[in-house]
């Protein structure tokens, strides 16, 4: 009945959440977990840290943790629940909602799990965000999770 | 998760399969249902063109819950093979907004429900009760196609 669930990530803590409800679902149904995580090419809002001015402003950057990437942190919880079936897969693209309706059509899903509201919350609220367009073209159920 | 699934109920065929989804992971997770069905006053344009005294209003009232009760009727059938636990109740007001604050007052931990009902194709330009319960609800939200 759920052979295949799909988790759009994007790095944010309702995503990570999405995963886990999904692996809670997947165990249950023994069904396959696909991560997904759409890269943004150009996005503003994830600028690089600026250059560093002086030595010890380059060492105190060299010492912090860098933020891992949404692929990264999913495959970590998904360690942590130790769950086997899963795939992650990143694609390129400007239009996240788009390809995840893309990716539910052409691999067959059965469900999509996803966060309300991810890392755009400014274009969220300017353009609609992507789990409202994903929730509402897609053909199969969709949770939103907050 | 999945323990007290709230399904908010129409009579309409996506709510159905709603209720037959829900039924699914409850089995599985071995959760209670509680089922809703949320009345509207005065939705009726009809009521727009009569005077709004009460007598015109509770009589309006009793007749959407007349049809209330046979929604819930056909739901208590659709759950007869379903073994947990089962709770069926009537709301009257705002859809959306009774079924956020049911979900909390109940303490469910997930709504499932269905992603266009009755009113269908007006929900496109009004804006539907599925995509306001999911953005505003604190628990996770299953629609149902």
């Amino acid at each position: 009945m759920l052979k295949k669930i799909l988790v759009p990530v994007d790095g944010s803590p309702t995503a990570l959440n999405a995963l886990n409800l999904a692996m809670a679902i997947g165990a249950k149904f023994d069904s396959e977990i696909i991560a997904l995580h759409i890269n943004i090419p150009y996005d503003y809002t994830k600028l690089p840290p600026r250059k560093p001015k002086t030595e010890a402003e380059a060492e105190e950057m060299a010492r912090k943790p860098k933020n891992p990437t949404p692929l990264d942190a999913a495959q970590k919880v998904a360690a942590v629940a130790g769950y086997g079936k899963i795939v992650f897969r990143q694609m390129v693209d400007t239009n996240p909602a788009d390809k995840i309706v893309e990716a539910v059509e052409q691999s067959d899903i059965d469900m999509v799990v996803m966060g309300n509201r991810g890392m755009g919350v400014w274009a969220g609220l300017l353009m609609g965000s992507v789990s409202a367009k994903v929730s509402q073209t897609v053909e199969c159920p969709v949770i939103i999770v907050k | 998760m999945f323990k007290k699934i709230l399904v908010p109920i129409d009579g309409s065929e996506t709510s159905w399969r709603a209720l037959e989804e829900a039924q699914l992971l409850a089995e599985k997770f071995d959760g209670e249902l509680h089922i809703i069905n949320v009345i509207q006053p005065y939705n009726n344009a009809a009521l727009l063109a009569v005077p709004l005294d009460q007598a015109t209003i509770t009589q309006g009232n009793s007749e959407l819950e007349k049809i209330g009760d046979k929604v819930l009727t056909i739901a208590k059938e659709k759950v007869a093979g379903f073994k947990g636990k089962v709770d069926f109740a009537l709301e009257v007001g705002h859809p959306s907004e009774r079924i956020i604050s049911f979900a909390k007052k109940d303490n469910c931990d997930s709504i499932v429900i269905g992603s266009r009902g009755l009113s269908g194709i007006a929900e496109f330009f009004l804006g539907s009760v599925s995509s306001k319960v999911s953005q505003y609800a604190t628990v996770p939200v299953l629609i149902v196609k």
